[in-house]
Protein backbone atom coordinates (compact mmCIF):
# COMPACT_ATOMS: atom_id res chain seq x y z
CA UNK A 1 0.00 0.00 0.00
CA UNK A 2 2.86 2.66 0.83
CA UNK A 3 4.19 2.17 -2.60
CA UNK A 4 1.22 2.73 -3.96
CA UNK A 5 0.82 5.85 -2.17
CA UNK A 6 4.28 6.95 -3.38
CA UNK A 7 3.11 6.34 -6.82
CA UNK A 8 0.08 8.91 -6.60
CA UNK A 9 2.24 11.49 -3.97
CA UNK A 10 5.48 11.32 -6.42
CA UNK A 11 3.27 11.54 -9.73
CA UNK A 12 5.31 14.51 -11.65
CA UNK A 13 3.38 17.95 -10.37
CA UNK A 14 4.12 20.60 -13.11
CA UNK A 15 2.20 23.30 -11.82
CA UNK A 16 3.48 26.19 -9.64
CA UNK A 17 1.21 29.07 -8.90
CA UNK A 18 2.37 32.05 -6.97
CA UNK A 19 -0.15 33.95 -5.22
CA UNK A 20 -0.05 38.17 -6.15
CA UNK A 21 1.68 38.32 -2.54
CA UNK A 22 4.93 35.86 -3.34
CA UNK A 23 7.72 36.04 -5.54
CA UNK A 24 8.86 33.05 -8.31
CA UNK A 25 12.45 31.93 -7.37
CA UNK A 26 14.35 30.02 -9.99
CA UNK A 27 15.82 26.37 -9.39
CA UNK A 28 19.34 26.98 -8.36
CA UNK A 29 22.22 25.15 -7.52
CA UNK A 30 23.09 25.38 -3.55
CA UNK A 31 26.58 24.71 -2.82
CA UNK A 32 27.51 22.76 0.62
CA UNK A 33 27.61 24.77 4.01
CA UNK A 34 26.86 24.37 7.72
CA UNK A 35 24.35 25.78 9.45
CA UNK A 36 24.70 27.91 12.42
CA UNK A 37 23.67 24.87 14.83
CA UNK A 38 26.55 22.92 12.97
CA UNK A 39 24.85 20.85 10.87
CA UNK A 40 26.39 20.19 7.77
CA UNK A 41 24.41 20.49 4.29
CA UNK A 42 25.31 18.79 1.19
CA UNK A 43 25.26 20.52 -2.15
CA UNK A 44 21.70 20.00 -3.85
CA UNK A 45 19.74 21.45 -6.36
CA UNK A 46 17.06 23.33 -5.43
CA UNK A 47 13.54 23.19 -6.98
CA UNK A 48 11.73 26.60 -7.92
CA UNK A 49 9.64 27.74 -5.57
CA UNK A 50 7.63 30.67 -4.64
CA UNK A 51 8.66 33.10 -1.12
CA UNK A 52 6.31 35.60 0.32
CA UNK A 53 7.04 39.09 0.16
CA UNK A 54 7.98 40.24 3.50
CA UNK A 55 6.59 43.60 4.73
CA UNK A 56 4.25 45.88 2.75
CA UNK A 57 4.95 48.02 -0.08
CA UNK A 58 8.72 47.97 1.46
CA UNK A 59 10.23 51.62 0.79
CA UNK A 60 14.32 51.30 -0.05
CA UNK A 61 16.81 54.67 -0.20
CA UNK A 62 19.56 52.64 -1.81
CA UNK A 63 20.13 48.94 -3.69
CA UNK A 64 23.26 47.48 -4.08
CA UNK A 65 21.72 45.22 -6.85
CA UNK A 66 22.19 46.44 -10.49
CA UNK A 67 19.30 47.22 -12.23
CA UNK A 68 18.92 46.80 -16.35
CA UNK A 69 18.33 49.72 -18.16
CA UNK A 70 18.80 51.80 -15.43
CA UNK A 71 22.04 53.42 -14.63
CA UNK A 72 20.85 56.28 -12.67
CA UNK A 73 21.13 57.27 -8.48
CA UNK A 74 18.90 56.42 -6.02
CA UNK A 75 17.85 59.27 -3.56
CA UNK A 76 16.30 58.55 -0.32
CA UNK A 77 12.25 59.22 0.10
CA UNK A 78 10.88 61.96 2.13
CA UNK A 79 8.14 60.62 4.56
CA UNK A 80 5.48 62.99 2.46
CA UNK A 81 6.30 60.62 -0.58
CA UNK A 82 5.86 57.58 1.59
CA UNK A 83 2.45 59.22 2.41
CA UNK A 84 1.15 60.02 -0.73
CA UNK A 85 2.34 56.80 -2.48
CA UNK A 86 0.78 55.10 0.33
CA UNK A 87 -2.35 57.11 -0.36
CA UNK A 88 -2.56 56.12 -4.19
CA UNK A 89 -2.02 52.19 -3.42
CA UNK A 90 -5.08 52.21 -1.28
CA UNK A 91 -7.11 53.17 -3.63
CA UNK A 92 -6.19 51.02 -6.57
CA UNK A 93 -8.66 48.47 -7.14
CA UNK A 94 -8.59 45.16 -5.10
CA UNK A 95 -7.09 42.79 -7.22
CA UNK A 96 -4.45 44.62 -8.34
CA UNK A 97 -3.83 45.76 -4.34
CA UNK A 98 -2.98 42.25 -3.88
CA UNK A 99 -0.22 41.90 -5.84
CA UNK A 100 2.68 43.11 -2.96
CA UNK A 101 5.43 45.15 -4.60
CA UNK A 102 8.93 43.96 -2.83
CA UNK A 103 10.76 47.41 -3.22
CA UNK A 104 9.77 50.80 -3.73
CA UNK A 105 12.70 52.82 -5.20
CA UNK A 106 13.31 56.27 -5.54
CA UNK A 107 15.14 58.29 -8.32
CA UNK A 108 15.37 61.68 -10.18
CA UNK A 109 14.98 60.42 -13.83
CA UNK A 110 15.11 57.55 -16.08
CA UNK A 111 17.42 58.06 -18.66
CA UNK A 112 16.41 56.40 -21.08
CA UNK A 113 13.28 57.69 -21.12
CA UNK A 114 12.88 61.24 -18.59
CA UNK A 115 8.61 61.60 -19.01
CA UNK A 116 9.07 57.58 -17.50
CA UNK A 117 6.63 58.10 -14.19
CA UNK A 118 8.15 54.82 -13.20
CA UNK A 119 10.34 51.54 -14.08
CA UNK A 120 9.38 48.25 -13.37
CA UNK A 121 11.12 45.24 -12.91
CA UNK A 122 7.71 42.23 -12.84
CA UNK A 123 10.44 39.49 -12.01
CA UNK A 124 11.28 40.91 -8.31
CA UNK A 125 8.13 42.84 -8.01
CA UNK A 126 10.58 46.09 -8.09
CA UNK A 127 9.40 49.82 -9.09
CA UNK A 128 11.41 52.62 -9.25
CA UNK A 129 9.48 55.65 -9.23
CA UNK A 130 10.87 59.25 -10.65
CA UNK A 131 10.50 62.93 -9.78
CA UNK A 132 7.57 62.80 -12.87
CA UNK A 133 5.43 60.60 -10.81
CA UNK A 134 5.51 62.56 -8.23
CA UNK A 135 4.96 65.99 -10.50
CA UNK A 136 2.00 63.89 -12.72
CA UNK A 137 -1.74 64.33 -11.56
CA UNK A 138 -2.28 60.66 -12.93
CA UNK A 139 -0.34 59.16 -10.37
CA UNK A 140 -3.22 56.57 -9.72
CA UNK A 141 -3.00 55.42 -13.71
CA UNK A 142 0.83 54.89 -13.72
CA UNK A 143 0.42 52.55 -10.73
CA UNK A 144 -2.40 50.75 -11.70
CA UNK A 145 -0.22 50.52 -15.64
CA UNK A 146 3.21 49.43 -13.67
CA UNK A 147 1.45 47.14 -11.32
CA UNK A 148 -0.47 45.79 -14.34
CA UNK A 149 2.66 44.81 -15.95
CA UNK A 150 3.57 42.51 -12.80
CA UNK A 151 0.20 40.83 -12.99
CA UNK A 152 0.22 40.45 -16.90
CA UNK A 153 2.37 37.33 -16.02
CA UNK A 154 0.10 36.18 -13.50
CA UNK A 155 -3.02 35.85 -15.83
CA UNK A 156 -5.00 32.51 -17.01
CA UNK A 157 -2.55 31.25 -20.32
CA UNK A 158 -5.73 30.68 -22.42
CA UNK A 159 -7.67 34.42 -21.32
CA UNK A 160 -4.58 36.05 -22.28
CA UNK A 161 -3.86 34.77 -25.46
CA UNK A 162 -7.67 35.19 -26.82
CA UNK A 163 -7.41 39.00 -25.32
CA UNK A 164 -3.74 39.03 -27.17
CA UNK A 165 -5.55 37.69 -30.35
CA UNK A 166 -8.56 39.58 -29.90
CA UNK A 167 -6.20 42.89 -30.51
CA UNK A 168 -4.66 41.22 -33.40
CA UNK A 169 -0.91 40.14 -31.85
CA UNK A 170 0.96 37.35 -34.19
CA UNK A 171 4.23 36.26 -33.75
CA UNK A 172 6.51 35.68 -36.89
CA UNK A 173 9.70 33.96 -37.42
CA UNK A 174 12.96 36.09 -35.95
CA UNK A 175 10.74 39.08 -35.14
CA UNK A 176 9.22 40.18 -31.76
CA UNK A 177 5.22 39.51 -31.93
CA UNK A 178 4.01 41.26 -34.55
CA UNK A 179 1.30 44.29 -33.20
CA UNK A 180 -2.23 44.96 -34.95
CA UNK A 181 -1.72 47.47 -37.11
CA UNK A 182 -4.40 49.85 -34.74
CA UNK A 183 -3.80 50.02 -31.14
CA UNK A 184 -5.35 52.54 -28.33
CA UNK A 185 -2.36 53.96 -27.44
CA UNK A 186 0.97 54.72 -29.71
CA UNK A 187 3.12 52.45 -27.10
CA UNK A 188 1.11 49.23 -27.09
CA UNK A 189 3.08 48.45 -30.51
CA UNK A 190 5.37 48.05 -28.00
CA UNK A 191 5.16 44.37 -26.59
CA UNK A 192 2.13 42.27 -25.74
CA UNK A 193 2.81 43.26 -21.57
CA UNK A 194 2.39 47.14 -22.89
CA UNK A 195 -0.80 46.59 -24.85
CA UNK A 196 -2.10 44.78 -21.67
CA UNK A 197 -0.78 47.29 -19.02
CA UNK A 198 -2.44 50.31 -21.35
CA UNK A 199 -5.50 48.28 -21.52
CA UNK A 200 -5.80 47.63 -17.53
CA UNK A 201 -4.65 51.18 -17.36
CA UNK A 202 -8.11 52.24 -19.72
CA UNK A 203 -10.64 50.05 -18.23
CA UNK A 204 -10.16 52.08 -14.95
CA UNK A 205 -9.52 55.84 -16.43
CA UNK A 206 -11.33 55.70 -19.67
CA UNK A 207 -13.61 52.18 -20.23
CA UNK A 208 -15.99 53.95 -22.68
CA UNK A 209 -12.83 54.61 -25.36
CA UNK A 210 -11.93 50.71 -24.87
CA UNK A 211 -15.39 49.45 -25.32
CA UNK A 212 -15.50 51.86 -28.04
CA UNK A 213 -12.49 50.72 -29.74
CA UNK A 214 -12.60 46.94 -29.87
CA UNK A 215 -15.61 45.65 -27.74
CA UNK A 216 -14.47 41.70 -28.00
CA UNK A 217 -10.93 42.47 -26.60
CA UNK A 218 -13.02 45.06 -24.00
CA UNK A 219 -15.42 41.77 -22.96
CA UNK A 220 -11.99 39.53 -22.34
CA UNK A 221 -10.28 42.28 -20.19
CA UNK A 222 -13.92 42.44 -18.05
CA UNK A 223 -13.89 38.88 -18.02
CA UNK A 224 -9.96 38.86 -16.75
CA UNK A 225 -10.47 41.30 -13.88
CA UNK A 226 -13.65 39.74 -12.76
CA UNK A 227 -12.03 35.99 -12.67
CA UNK A 228 -8.75 38.17 -10.89
CA UNK A 229 -11.52 39.90 -8.27
CA UNK A 230 -12.94 36.82 -7.57
CA UNK A 231 -9.91 35.11 -6.32
CA UNK B 1 -10.50 -4.45 0.44
CA UNK B 2 -7.99 -6.40 -1.01
CA UNK B 3 -10.13 -5.57 -4.58
CA UNK B 4 -10.07 -2.23 -3.79
CA UNK B 5 -6.25 -1.98 -3.97
CA UNK B 6 -6.27 -3.76 -6.95
CA UNK B 7 -8.10 -1.31 -8.50
CA UNK B 8 -6.21 1.57 -7.29
CA UNK B 9 -2.79 -0.14 -8.31
CA UNK B 10 -4.46 -0.53 -11.99
CA UNK B 11 -6.35 3.08 -12.09
CA UNK B 12 -2.15 4.50 -10.93
CA UNK B 13 -0.61 1.96 -13.57
CA UNK B 14 -3.03 3.15 -16.35
CA UNK B 15 -2.31 6.65 -15.41
CA UNK B 16 1.38 6.39 -15.96
CA UNK B 17 1.17 4.43 -19.17
CA UNK B 18 -1.16 5.25 -20.93
CA UNK B 19 -0.63 4.28 -24.21
CA UNK B 20 -0.09 5.85 -27.69
CA UNK B 21 -0.75 9.76 -28.51
CA UNK B 22 -2.12 10.18 -25.32
CA UNK B 23 1.47 9.53 -23.57
CA UNK B 24 2.85 12.44 -26.40
CA UNK B 25 2.74 16.16 -25.08
CA UNK B 26 2.01 18.89 -27.17
CA UNK B 27 5.30 18.85 -28.40
CA UNK B 28 5.51 15.63 -29.33
CA UNK B 29 2.58 16.29 -31.39
CA UNK B 30 3.56 19.17 -32.85
CA UNK B 31 7.07 18.01 -34.22
CA UNK B 32 5.37 14.71 -35.21
CA UNK B 33 2.72 17.50 -37.59
CA UNK B 34 5.67 19.81 -38.49
CA UNK B 35 7.81 16.55 -39.89
CA UNK B 36 4.85 16.35 -42.57
CA UNK B 37 3.59 20.05 -42.41
CA UNK B 38 -0.14 18.08 -43.56
CA UNK B 39 -3.15 19.19 -42.06
CA UNK B 40 -4.17 15.72 -42.19
CA UNK B 41 -1.85 14.83 -39.74
CA UNK B 42 -3.18 18.08 -37.76
CA UNK B 43 -6.75 16.65 -37.35
CA UNK B 44 -5.69 13.67 -36.50
CA UNK B 45 -4.25 14.66 -33.39
CA UNK B 46 -6.16 17.42 -32.66
CA UNK B 47 -9.32 17.49 -34.29
CA UNK B 48 -11.45 20.12 -36.17
CA UNK B 49 -10.50 23.43 -35.38
CA UNK B 50 -12.20 25.23 -32.80
CA UNK B 51 -12.11 28.63 -35.05
CA UNK B 52 -10.63 29.97 -38.30
CA UNK B 53 -9.48 33.65 -38.55
CA UNK B 54 -7.86 35.67 -41.12
CA UNK B 55 -5.01 37.93 -39.57
CA UNK B 56 -5.53 41.69 -40.57
CA UNK B 57 -1.55 41.70 -40.88
CA UNK B 58 -1.62 39.44 -43.73
CA UNK B 59 -4.69 38.59 -45.49
CA UNK B 60 -3.07 35.36 -47.50
CA UNK B 61 -2.99 33.11 -44.55
CA UNK B 62 -5.95 31.49 -42.63
CA UNK B 63 -5.51 30.43 -38.63
CA UNK B 64 -6.53 27.40 -37.85
CA UNK B 65 -6.67 28.13 -33.86
CA UNK B 66 -7.20 24.99 -31.11
CA UNK B 67 -8.21 27.09 -27.80
CA UNK B 68 -7.55 24.21 -25.14
CA UNK B 69 -4.30 23.12 -26.64
CA UNK B 70 -3.38 27.07 -27.46
CA UNK B 71 -2.28 26.13 -30.89
CA UNK B 72 -2.04 28.20 -34.08
CA UNK B 73 -1.82 26.50 -37.34
CA UNK B 74 -1.23 28.86 -40.32
CA UNK B 75 -2.00 27.80 -43.57
CA UNK B 76 -1.63 29.43 -46.67
CA UNK B 77 -4.91 30.05 -48.99
CA UNK B 78 -3.68 28.82 -52.15
CA UNK B 79 -2.41 25.79 -50.38
CA UNK B 80 -4.77 24.75 -47.65
CA UNK B 81 -3.39 21.20 -47.27
CA UNK B 82 -0.11 22.63 -45.84
CA UNK B 83 0.51 24.22 -42.87
CA UNK B 84 3.11 27.10 -43.24
CA UNK B 85 4.15 27.73 -39.41
CA UNK B 86 2.38 26.52 -36.25
CA UNK B 87 2.50 28.60 -32.83
CA UNK B 88 1.74 27.33 -29.34
CA UNK B 89 1.20 29.74 -26.37
CA UNK B 90 2.82 28.42 -23.64
CA UNK B 91 2.65 30.64 -20.24
CA UNK B 92 2.85 27.90 -18.18
CA UNK B 93 2.86 27.90 -14.27
CA UNK B 94 6.97 27.47 -13.51
CA UNK B 95 9.84 28.34 -14.67
CA UNK B 96 9.05 28.02 -18.20
CA UNK B 97 12.96 28.42 -19.30
CA UNK B 98 14.16 25.80 -17.78
CA UNK B 99 11.63 23.26 -18.25
CA UNK B 100 12.08 23.96 -22.20
CA UNK B 101 15.71 23.66 -21.71
CA UNK B 102 15.57 20.50 -20.41
CA UNK B 103 12.53 18.91 -22.43
CA UNK B 104 14.67 19.82 -25.67
CA UNK B 105 18.13 19.19 -24.24
CA UNK B 106 18.86 16.56 -27.01
CA UNK B 107 18.55 19.01 -29.56
CA UNK B 108 21.08 22.07 -30.71
CA UNK B 109 19.99 25.14 -28.82
CA UNK B 110 20.97 28.38 -29.93
CA UNK B 111 20.13 31.57 -27.72
CA UNK B 112 20.94 35.11 -28.75
CA UNK B 113 20.29 38.62 -26.86
CA UNK B 114 18.19 40.64 -28.39
CA UNK B 115 17.98 44.46 -28.27
CA UNK B 116 15.87 45.80 -24.79
CA UNK B 117 13.65 49.36 -25.75
CA UNK B 118 15.73 51.79 -23.43
CA UNK B 119 12.70 54.12 -22.90
CA UNK B 120 10.27 51.56 -21.68
CA UNK B 121 8.96 51.82 -18.89
CA UNK B 122 9.26 47.90 -17.71
CA UNK B 123 12.70 46.33 -17.82
CA UNK B 124 13.36 44.13 -19.74
CA UNK B 125 15.93 41.11 -20.89
CA UNK B 126 14.95 39.73 -23.91
CA UNK B 127 16.33 36.54 -25.77
CA UNK B 128 15.62 34.22 -28.98
CA UNK B 129 16.31 30.85 -28.42
CA UNK B 130 16.44 28.39 -32.17
CA UNK B 131 16.54 24.77 -31.74
CA UNK B 132 17.13 24.78 -36.05
CA UNK B 133 17.19 20.46 -35.69
CA UNK B 134 13.51 20.96 -35.24
CA UNK B 135 12.73 24.27 -36.47
CA UNK B 136 11.47 25.54 -33.60
CA UNK B 137 12.18 29.33 -31.82
CA UNK B 138 10.47 31.42 -29.13
CA UNK B 139 11.27 34.56 -27.07
CA UNK B 140 12.38 35.31 -23.39
CA UNK B 141 12.68 37.75 -21.15
CA UNK B 142 14.82 37.20 -18.15
CA UNK B 143 12.92 40.29 -16.37
CA UNK B 144 9.89 38.48 -16.71
CA UNK B 145 8.39 36.27 -13.64
CA UNK B 146 8.81 32.50 -13.92
CA UNK B 147 10.47 33.60 -17.48
CA UNK B 148 6.93 32.97 -18.84
CA UNK B 149 6.80 32.34 -23.07
CA UNK B 150 4.12 33.93 -24.72
CA UNK B 151 4.62 31.96 -28.49
CA UNK B 152 6.36 29.10 -29.41
CA UNK B 153 7.30 29.03 -33.26
CA UNK B 154 7.43 25.66 -35.58
CA UNK B 155 8.31 25.89 -39.21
Amino acid sequence: MKWILALILFKPFFTLACRPNEIHIREQWIDTYTKEDGTHVSAHLRSEYCREVKGHNYFQDSSSKEFRNFKGKFKNWNLSEKNLLNYELEKLPPWIKKYKIANFLRARTHEGNPSNPALTYPDSKTIILFDAFFKSPGKQSALLHEISHIAAWDIDPNELQDFFISNGWIYKRGESPKPPQRVIIPDSSHSPSEDFANSVEMYYTNPKRLKEFNPKSFLILEGIIKSKEKK
Amino acid sequence: MRFLYICLLLFVACSLTSPDSNSLDNFDKIIAIMKTKSTEELFRYYGNPDEISEPEQDKDVRILRYKNARIDAYVQKSNKNIISHLTIFFFEDFDNYTYLKKRFKNYKWIEAKLPDNPKSDVATDLYLVKLPEIRMEFQYDNHASKRKVMWIYFE
